[in-house]
């Protein structure tokens, strides 16, 4: 029974495109009773059958009035479906073992509040919504990412058993969408930026590493930054820039080739990944370099380079 | 707070069921629907409460020890009490093991269900409104309990309700009816009908006349017989005791050679009492559903108490002839010892009146002008010897006391006789066209053989002393009971009459159409539809298939009824769904500029249109209220509009 | 309506890089409301209200409030005159179209009431005589939300009596930089003129007035009302005078967009500036109001 109501999907599903909107007609809405209808049919026949054996009249109005019942339950619940337009929203990334949200969006156009109930493939935890006449919403089921790289929003099924509790009325959407795992970040100290250690009040015992240049004394500047061998030789006025400044012009590279050989792809991409963070996190500007990718600094550069990060070396 | 209350549907599931066995207050031992609505009320406290339902060990005895009193009460738990009794009982104790929704759902289809047991009881058009309230009830709380809103679910159930009504009658009608039980079911022995009982004795019949309940109605085919003509036997009485008529051999068979009388066709509707239905005299071949007992007497093939129909020719004023053996005369003669007085005057009779008819002439003439009179509260008959005390010192009784006095004094004569109990009369009722008989019009009389013509005359005493009784009826024929009468079965003014009839009409018309309609009515609508000659699975279908669609109707009525969005409104989300397809997601608190402003990156075309559409829109609702045709016509624009397709 | 865009024009060429704070003030001015600015000083605060008056041709006075201000150092005294024997009344400062209420926040409160009374009846009033101001008659009042130490912040119900707030922030690079070339701002306002007169101004405002509002509009108005008054975090919602005044800046935003009738995207654009003085809310917590207009469906 489970195999066949696995396969019987399968086939559902195949014979569905991925869409990115859609609006569920005749031909995507499935009906069946529920557990509840089954058994209320059960009551209608043994009714029938009571009418029958005793010939009360009445007993048949009964039992006839829950076959309609029934058939008014149908048609009602293939309302709350029919004419429900989708649209697949697209996903923001999470990284590898968090939960991402595959977001669809419902419109309702008709004058009927409808209620429904979402979910992912046929075990998904359900996800209810009450759509009001003529308003939408967004939903947003979420979805564990194991595996870094680009995933698919899987099919999702939507059904509503309103308004009686006997039918269920339901369609499979198949939204095309993806949603991005972006590598776990792993800290990667060695490579960290200055400014937080500025912050934690270290001394400038590894300035050189990310001193960049020097400039024009400005007001405001700390006495630590005041490149005090300058004024003392040419009686300058002289503030060292750092790279990790907030307003600093400089830029920071990520590379692939910071790291030995040793250090296998994920490991590599996990603390790139970190280090974008860090860069994003402090407001300095860096540069991503993969091997045959260059990300610069641009407007969403966090979105490009944590995507980049995350389909790297994997087919799409 | 009641609105609070009812938001759960659980609460609006036990108040539904509890509404649908209200009815059976009426219909069991008092003390279990009151003891099941108690629960009910009991569980209803603990779901306000969120308490803790008692366990199951606390339940399972509880419940075997209500099942003992249950069996205490009513000696069954089958049957139509029985059943309905077990059932309620358990109902109750569901709603204690109820949890989750699956549970409150069970409780939901068996409340269905049991809207079925007062209907085994009683059919009246008060048990379909029941029918229809409980319906509603359940139809509503199946609402609730499924996550509807309150607000506005009872009209949504109304709707739904009235949406399966007319498929409802559709299979009502059409769907086939068994002529026969599926299986028998034990009769409930104590449930009295409304007919005669078994024995006769002094009170039996009076007690029934005062009574008003119909007992059965008639309808003649064309010729009406006489009120007084109208004789309907439903048993005989052949064996006194001296105070007490039974009925203790009945023959088993019967030659019978009818002679004389003029035919009537009629047909009866009535419930049987013990599979006994009355047959106007004298019904010379027995109707179809049950035979002829000697006697003339029908008796239904089908044991039960559901209404029955047939249809039937009287031989009116006919007579009945038949041969007694000697054997069967002696056992018409027989009589206990006691009271001499009458025996004495009966042989006394038949010296005076020299045949049989003289004899009867005599006693008649006796009976009218010896001082009797005819009352519902006659004296109590408390001697050894009833007759005597009734013939020479009472005097005064009922129409039992007189055919009763009758059958002894022909027997004592040497002529077999008995007394045949039935009713007599009928009232008619010119808005429905058929006669109805009440249980005021039971009546006893009594038939002599004649041993000259071997024939069973029918003698009614009463008729002697009150021969209003027999012409007109029971309420005109006893002043001095008419105090005590219920105020319709006194002379009545013209309106209240109509009324009356009025009722009595609409009340036959439920009892022929809705609960009289069986397999024989069935096939004459197929006829008269034009559907077949039969009902059989090829007929049926056809109906269930031209009446269901038509049933539909109304189903596709609401279908069509296109949800009213205002156009403005409609195209607003047709323009954000487009846009959508586009990439471009519009929220609902987009103004049309904010609309604008996001599709920039749209191609040029697309764009300027959809400036256009955006600006009309705009002014349609923030500039000059558009009317109704303007935004139509915008809306059919917007519908147009396809972005990213040229 | 071409004298309104050249005014426009002509305000942005003087406070650089601040339009939308500039058609603000114009917003407020059309739409008979007073403004507060909450800002540092030297953002060009006094060179904006320098600016309006000069461009809408108004007589402009400029107090810069102190805590030993009196009341009559701005309302003006009745001083006795010798020639005639009786008290003359001067007028003080309040008596002109556009005051500029320098850091109104360093008054006592007592000046401070006297001000917003002032504003609020648009007369004074003095030894039981009645002075009306003149009209237009339009003030601006800045404070420096940074500074708390010897300040005596406005009650927030006389809030209420400005009809926005808005901040001018620092200008954008590009914009501070043409600044720093450019010539002084007291040179350049010397050489703006009026473009508008006061009766120009009237019309204005009487237009604005008059701008369509359907009732679609003024349920979305209601719905961004409603929606304060349900939202938590605010002590108290907006009232129904709030709700008036915020059609009215709407209109007057509409009316400088060109248009004759309002869209919700003018009540949009006032709604954080005459929501957030009257919420409570310190000027830069006003994402929270625009978070609200996200979420206000528009029905």
């Amino acid at each position: 029974m489970l195999l066949f109501r696995k396969s019987l999907q399968r086939w559902l599903l195949g014979r569905l495109p991925l869409q990115r909107a859609g609006r569920l007609g005749q031909k995507r809405i499935y009906l069946l009773p529920t557990r509840f209808g089954l058994l209320l049919l059960l009551v209608a026949l043994a009714v029938w059958v009571g009418a029958l054996n005793y010939a009360v009249s009445l007993a048949y109005a009964l039992a006839f009035w829950i076959i309609g019942l029934m058939l008014v339950a149908v048609l009602m619940a293939y309302r709350q479906l029919s004419g429900l337009s989708w649209t697949v929203l697209p996903g923001e990334g999470v990284f590898v073992g968090q939960h991402a949200d595959c977001r669809i969006r419902l419109d309702n156009d008709s004058a009927l509040a409808r209620r429904l109930q979402l979910r992912a493939g046929q075990e998904g935890e359900p996800l209810s919504c009450l759509l009001a006449a003529g308003s939408s919403q967004s939903l947003a089921l979420p979805l564990l990412l194991a595996r870094r790289g680009r995933h698919a929003y899987p099919a999702l099924q939507l059904w509503s058993t309103a308004p009686f509790g006997l039918m269920r009325a339901f369609a499979w959407l198949r939204p095309d969408g993806h949603v991005l795992a972006y590598p776990l970040p792993v800290p990667d100290r060695e490579r960290n930026d200055l400014h937080s250690e500025q912050g934690s009040g270290r001394q400038s015992g590894d300035d050189e590493e990310d001193f960049s240049h020097l400039a024009e004394y400005r007001q405001g500047d700390t006495p630590r930054q005041i490149a005090w061998s300058v004024l003392a030789r040419r009686d300058v006025l002289v503030s060292k820039r750092f790279a990790s400044q907030p307003r600093g012009q400089s830029i920071r590279q990520l590379a692939w080739q910071d790291y030995p050989a040793t250090v296998d792809v994920e490991s590599r991409l996990s603390r790139l990944c970190w280090r974008v963070q860090q860069c994003e996190k402090a407001g300095q500007h860096y540069r991503l370099h993969l091997p045959g990718v260059l990300i610069e600094p641009q407007p969403q550069q966090r979105e490009l380079a944590l995507a980049a990060l995350a389909e790297f070396q994997l087919p799409s | 707070m009641i609105r609070s209350l009812l938001r759960q549907g659980e609460m609006a599931v036990l108040l539904a069921v509890a509404l649908v066995i209200l009815p059976l207050l009426l219909l069991l031992p008092p003390w279990l629907p009151m003891l099941v609505l108690c629960m009910l009320a009991l569980r209803a406290v603990l779901l306000r409460r969120q308490a803790v339902l008692p366990s199951l060990y606390l339940l399972l005895p509880l419940l075997l020890l209500a099942i003992g009193g249950l069996w205490l009460s009513l000696n069954t738990l089958v049957g139509r009490e029985g059943g309905a009794a077990l059932l309620i009982l358990l109902l109750g104790f569901k709603s204690f093991e109820s949890r989750q929704q699956r549970d409150w759902q069970v409780l939901l289809a068996l409340g269905f269900f049991l809207a079925a047991m007062p209907l085994l009881f009683d059919q009246s058009p008060l048990a379909a409104v029941w029918l229809a309230i409980s319906l509603l009830a359940l139809t509503w709380a199946m609402l609730i309990l499924s996550g509807e809103m309150v607000e506005g679910s009872l009209r949504s159930a109304m709707q739904a309700l009235s949406l399966s009504l007319p498929l409802m009658l559709v299979l009502f009608v059409v769907m086939p009816r068994l002529p026969g039980p599926l299986w028998s079911m034990p009769h409930d022995q104590h449930v009295a009908g409304t007919g005669l009982s078994d024995s006769m004795e002094p009170g039996s019949i009076s007690q029934l006349v005062q009574q008003q309940e119909p007992a059965f109605s008639v309808v003649f085919a064309e010729r009406v017989p006489a009120v007084s003509e109208m004789y309907w036997r439903i048993m005989i009485f052949d064996d006194f005791d001296g105070r007490r008529w039974q009925n203790v051999r009945g023959l088993s068979s019967e030659t019978v050679r009818w002679q004389g009388g003029r035919l009537v066709s009629y047909s009866l509707t009535g419930k049987p009492s013990k599979a006994r239905l009355p047959l106007l005299e004298y019904t010379v071949t027995a109707p179809a559903g049950g035979v002829l007992e000697p006697g003339n007497l029908f008796k239904l093939a089908r044991d039960g108490d559901e209404l029955f129909r047939f249809q039937a020719e009287s031989l009116l004023a006919g007579h009945y002839r038949t041969v007694l053996s000697r054997a069967d005369q002696d056992f018409y003669r027989h009589l206990p010892p006691g009271n001499p007085a009458s025996r004495q005057l009966a042989l006394q009779w038949r010296a005076q009146g020299g045949d049989g008819a003289g004899f009867i002439r005599t006693a008649l003439q006796y009976f009218r002008l010896g001082g009797f009179a005819y009352t519902l509260q006659p004296p109590l008959l408390n001697s050894e010897d009833g007759i005597d005390q009734f013939m020479f010192s009472s005097r005064q009784g009922f129409c039992e006391h007189y055919a009763s006095a009758l059958a002894f004094m022909a027997r004592a004569a040497g002529m077999p006789a008995r007394i045949v109990t039935g009713y007599q009369g009928g009232q008619f009722n010119p808005v429905g066209q058929f006669w109805q008989v009440r249980s005021s019009d039971a009546h006893a009389w009594v038939e002599i053989w004649l041993a000259e013509s071997g024939e069973w005359l029918r003698v009614d005493p009463t008729a002697a002393v009150a021969p209003d009784r027999v012409a007109q009826g029971v309420s005109q024929s006893i002043p001095a009971m008419q105090p005590q009468l219920p105020v319709l079965g006194r002379s009545m003014p013209g309106w209240l009459l109509r009324v009356q009839q009025n009722w009595q009409a609409a009340g036959f018309a439920w009892q022929q159409w809705v609960v009289g309609y069986d397999a024989g009515k069935q096939l004459n609508l197929y006829r008269w539809l034009g559907l077949g000659d039969q009902v059989d699975s090829g007929t049926v279908l056809r109906a269930v298939l031209i009446g269901g669609s038509l049933a539909c109707l109304p189903l596709l009525l609401l279908w069509r009824r296109r949800p009213s969005v205002p156009p403005l409104q409609q195209g607003r989300h047709r323009l954000v769904q487009a846009l959508a397809a586009m990439g471009i997601v519009v929220v609902d608190s987009d103004g049309p500029l904010d609309i604008l402003n996001k599709a920039r990156r749209l191609p040029e075309p697309d764009y300027r249109q959809l400036k256009a559409l955006l600006k009309e829109y705009a002014a349609m609702r923030y500039r000059q209220p558009a009317a109704p045709q303007q935004a139509r016509q915008w809306l059919r624009r917007v519908k147009a509009f396809r972005p990213g397709r040229q | 309506m071409q004298s309104l865009s050249l005014a426009y024009r002509q305000l942005n060429t003087l406070i650089l890089g601040k339009p939308r704070a500039i058609r603000l003030a114009l917003a407020c001015l059309i739409a008979r409301g007073h403004l507060l600015i909450e800002d540092l000083p030297g953002v060009g605060k006094t060179t904006l209200a320098h600016g309006l008056a000069a461009v809408l041709g108004l007589h402009y006075q400029r107090v810069q409030f102190t805590s030993d201000l009196l009341p009559a150092d701005i309302l003006g005294v009745n001083i006795y005159q010798r020639e005639t024997a009786s008290f003359r009344f001067h007028q003080g400062p309040v008596f002109s179209q556009l005051l500029l209420a320098d850091e109104i926040n360093r008054a006592s409160p007592k000046v401070q009431s006297a001000l917003l009374e002032a504003m609020e009846e648009r007369q004074v009033s003095i030894d039981g005589e009645s002075h009306p101001l003149p009209t237009p008659f339009f003030v601006i009042a800045t404070q420096n939300p940074s500074e708390q130490l010897g300040t005596f912040p406005l009650p927030e119900s006389q809030l209420d009596r400005f009809l926005m707030r808005i901040s001018l922030g620092y200008p954008p690079p590009e914009a501070e930089r043409a600044l720093l070339l450019g010539q002084d701002r007291r040179t350049l306002l010397a050489d703006i003129g009026a473009t508008l007169t006061a009766a120009d101004l009237l019309m204005l405002q009487n237009k604005a007035a008059a701008l369509t509002v359907t009732p679609d509009l003024a349920d979305y108005v209601l719905a961004l009302l409603q929606a304060t008054r349900q939202e938590r975090s605010y002590l108290t919602g907006l009232s129904p005078r709030a709700g008036l005044a915020l059609l009215a800046a709407a209109r007057a935003w509409a009316l400088l967009e060109g248009r004759d009738h309002v869209l919700p995207e003018d009540v949009k654009a006032v709604f954080p500036h005459v929501a957030g003085h009257r919420l409570g809310l310190s000027g830069d917590a006003l994402g929270s109001l625009n978070k609200l207009l996200d979420h206000v469906a528009i029905p």
